[in-house]
């Protein structure tokens, strides 16, 4: 089994996700609630044009 | 975040949607993504109100950027996944998909 259950300032695993729709990139737009009925994997990262 | 774009079909498998977030704005996403070789998956941008959705997460850092952190939600939008990561290290993805493995597709 994976390693998991990190928990964060506000959220820890079996919690609903919080609901948000950003802008991104090529003109698109993504909320998050219109996914529903797929996994979800979400990458914050700290930077562009930093080493990922 | 070019890790991702070379899963991606692995990540479809489990009927995931792969997102990436920062603090950016959408002509710096548009601009870096490029440079990499293109990034067909979201580049999110949290721009303004700055942060806030990362702030939502628990992943805003006091200087003004995100963590590097890694949420995994399933599709009733439960998280199931949460890895806060050293900012200068990369995650191994095969992680991600020991959680996804265990997902509902």
């Amino acid at each position: 089994m994976p390693q998991v259950a990190t928990a964060t300032k506000t959220l820890k695993v079996g919690d609903q996700a919080p609901d948000f729709t950003l802008k991104a990139h090529g003109g698109r737009s993504v909320t998050l609630s219109e996914l529903r009925g797929k996994n979800v994997f979400i990458a914050f990262y700290p930077l562009d044009w930093t080493p990922v | 975040m070019p890790s991702y774009e070379d899963d991606l079909s692995r990540f479809e498998e489990h009927n995931a949607q792969v997102l990436g977030i920062s603090v950016d704005s959408i002509p710096s996403h548009d601009a870096w993504q490029k440079s990499i070789g293109g990034i067909s998956y979201p580049l999110c941008s949290d721009f303004y109100p700055h942060g806030a959705v990362a702030e939502s997460y628990g992943v805003l850092r006091p200087e003004g950027m995100t963590e590097r952190a890694l949420f995994v939600i399933d599709r009733d939008g439960v998280v199931r996944f949460i890895d806060v990561h050293p900012i200068d290290k990369q995650p191994d993805n095969e992680e991600i998909f020991d959680v996804l493995r265990t997902l509902r597709e």
